[in-house]
């Protein structure tokens, strides 16, 4: 279509060329315009917008490429990441892997990060063998794990360095208003429940401590590779946690997951970190507890949580405690130099280590590097080891681990 | 004159190639991807019901299953509340409410998934529990719900739109003709929007299908099928979010939660070809 006419010899568009000729019919003009108008615009498209538009297609075009060169190279990737862990300086640390090690690893690097200024330390809670894979494949600094490490992953990363910082138990927890649980949870119950049986109600012997809510007990366990579930499973007599089998159960991911979902559901069973049970089972805040933690006993019978020290494994006294926690920091600091606090003037550090656990259910909590890790990286995880006082706390000035309710290294006699 | 709109056309018809050539090469890297276990699984892949990596065991009947359910369900629920709004705001509200009501709904877009599982599991997870009606409060109802919240504006914005679309014209003729008002909308608007209506069903199935979020925080990941509207499941795509930060070293399980998206995929792609075969089915139907 012809979009110019000439008028009085000279081309003007077409929609100039009805403004301007003379009409009696001014209702016809105006709808002509109208036309004209909208099919002018219908013609074209602001060439910004096309750019735009253009720049933005480009953009997810380059991502998706890089995206996919990236994952079929997974391999250079990794070499090229080991080789310079040992070199680098850092600036920010990440720290990925086991919800249960998340809140050391939290206020560790809020202390650290106060004493050397510039240095940033993140912590990724995924789960335990997440972190395994995210430092093994160098997308972490720091694979933090809440198990023993298990040999698959160091035939995975012959590299793997370990670093104990400390020692969590488990705790068997149940819902507070409705508890699932009523006095002592033989070591049978216990298999009943978290162990495939034939007994599809998770309820174990007529006898059970079990309250068979809905003909059932609603059991909650872990759905991501969680190093404590493997330990838990493990203290039940299974390699690492099975599902086949078992009937009514909801699996969420991370300790703070089981803590919520068993808090939440009547009559509920689970296992969670007792560093992360302990402060929903208080009354914290004034929040009244969501969970209770269940008295169990293990297979020879002992009941735990105890406050005996007449069994195999058990913690010092307050005052024992105190002073191999006073001879680790100091030892702490002529070997690493790490700034560290005197315990003049705090409390003794007792509390949670004075309570026994069954050995089963007591796990390392361990820093994983894959390969020799970076001076800076090394710092914190010794700064770690060694127990550093949170002096930012407003109430008593714990250590950390007693902060968040799991072991040092000095609380492990 | 030669127009000057070639070089646009040009340029559009690049930028349309290009995305069409992201959709392929999407495509063809999860392929690539999940043919390590495709090849060996065959069929079983999909009609295998034991999922277990260490007997090298892929099928994902059960984690299929449970995805078409609780789909389903969802639309169930979202489906009738979607296209009833969009009939209220498209025919009988006055303008002043249709332009409160349409941005309202369409907020609901805006909300991140992680956000509806929240709100899930934290506030509509405890009626559930105070009604007694199951013992967990997470199951496939809770998550159903709150999925057909998260679609229902989809469906509420583009049924509105393709019923608006219908020209007065039809209305006017069939008012004149002496039909209420309810039964110009049943048998004249209706049929006549029914394209728009069957696609904005299609992309609230499409979102529902692949939601991940609110469906790991809700349905409980229990490898079963449902027996009951409160028991739990495990769709496909909780079980690639669960598995796959621990398993994206390892080149069979990765293989095998790839072959999962791949499955995923086809059956989006499916759904999109069979809606659309009702539709034209039902289009020739009435004789449109």
């Amino acid at each position: 279509m012809n979009f110019t006419r000439k008028l009085r010899g000279k081309s003007i568009s077409l929609y100039q060329y009805f403004l301007k000729i003379p009409s009696t019919n001014t209702k016809v003009k105006t709808a002509m315009y109208a036309n004209m108008k909208r099919m002018n615009n219908e013609m074209a498209v602001s060439p910004i917008v096309a750019t735009l538009v253009l720049i933005v297609v480009a953009v997810i075009g380059a991502v998706a490429v890089g995206t996919i060169m990236g994952t079929f190279s997974t391999s250079v990737s990794k070499q090229a990441n080991s080789a310079q862990a040992g070199s680098a300086s850092q600036t920010e640390i990440l720290v990925a892997g086991s919800t249960t090690v998340d809140p050391i690893t939290q206020l560790a690097g809020k202390l650290y990060t106060a004493q050397n200024p510039g240095i940033k330390v993140t912590s990724q809670a995924i789960a335990s063998g997440a972190g395994v894979q995210a430092v093994g494949n160098g997308i972490a600094d720091i694979g933090a794990v809440s198990e023993t490490v298990k040999p698959a992953w160091t035939t995975q990363f012959p590299n793997l360095q370990q670093y104990q910082i400390g020692e969590g138990a488990i705790a068997i927890i149940t819902n507070a208003a409705k508890p699932g649980v009523t006095g002592t949870l033989t070591y049978a119950d216990q298999q009943a429940l978290f162990l495939p049986t034939t007994d599809p109600n998770n309820g174990g012997s007529t006898d059970s401590a079990v309250v068979k809510s809905w003909g059932y007990a609603p059991v909650v366990i872990r759905a991501d590779s969680s190093g404590t579930a493997t330990t838990f499973y493990g203290y039940l007599g299974n390699s690492s946690q099975q599902t086949s089998g078992l009937e009514n159960f909801t699996a969420v991911n991370g300790n703070s997951g089981v803590i919520s979902a068993v808090g939440s559901t009547n009559y509920a069973i689970g296992f969670a970190d007792y560093g992360d049970s302990v402060n929903a089972a208080s009354s914290v805040s004034g929040y009244s507890p969501t969970i209770k933690i269940v008295t169990y006993s293990d297979a020879t019978g002992q009941v735990y949580p105890a406050a005996s020290t007449t069994d195999a494994y058990h913690y010092d006294t307050a005052a024992n405690i105190t002073a191999n926690w006073n001879a680790l920091r100091s030892e702490a600091k002529a070997i690493y130099g790490a700034t560290v606090e005197t315990s003049a003037g705090l409390p003794a550090q007792s509390g949670s280590a004075e309570k026994a656990w069954n050995e089963s259910l007591f796990r390392p909590l361990i820093y994983l590097t894959n390969g020799q890790p970076s001076s800076g990286v090394l710092n914190y995880i010794h700064y770690v080891q060694s127990g550093p006082i949170d002096t930012t706390n407003t109430g008593a000035k714990e250590g950390i681990f007693q902060e968040t309710n799991n072991f040092g290294l000095a609380d492990i006699s | 004159m030669k127009e000057p709109t070639d070089f646009y056309k040009g340029l559009f018809f690049g930028i349309a190639a290009v995305t069409a050539l992201l959709v392929f090469v999407i495509i063809g890297f999860l392929l690539y991807a999940a043919a390590p276990v495709l090849t060996t699984s065959g069929i079983g892949f999909i009609t295998g019901s034991v999922w277990n990596y260490d007997s090298h065991q892929y099928g994902i009947l059960i984690f299929l299953v449970d995805s078409i359910l609780l789909t389903a369900l969802t639309l169930v629920i979202a489906v009738p509340f979607g296209i009833l709004t969009a009939m209220y705001l498209a025919e009988w509200a006055p303008v002043w409410m249709e332009r409160i009501l349409r941005p309202l709904v369409e907020l609901l877009v805006g909300i991140p998934s992680v956000v509806y599982g929240f709100f899930g599991l934290l506030i509509l997870s405890n009626v559930f529990t105070d009604l007694s009606l199951a013992s967990y409060h997470v199951g496939l109802l809770l998550t159903a719900i709150v999925l057909a919240i998260m679609v229902i504006p989809t469906i509420v914005a583009l049924s509105q739109d393709a019923m608006r679309g219908v020209p007065d014209e039809y209305r006017d003729a069939s008012i004149a003709l002496g039909a209420t008002r309810w039964e110009t909308v049943r048998s004249v608007v209706i049929p006549a929007a029914f394209p728009g209506i069957v696609t904005s069903v299609v992309l609230a199935m499409m979102r529902a299908m692949g939601e991940t979020m609110a469906v790991v925080m809700l349905l409980g990941n229990n490898p079963k099928i449902p027996a009951s509207l409160f028991d739990q499941g495990y769709t496909m795509t909780a079980k690639i979010l669960n598995d796959i930060l621990y398993y994206v070293s390892f080149p069979e399980p990765r293989a095998a939660l790839f072959g999962i998206a791949v499955v995923i995929f086809l059956m989006e792609m499916l759904a999109v070809a069979g809606l659309r075969l009702i539709c034209s089915w039902a289009q020739k139907r009435s004789g449109a």
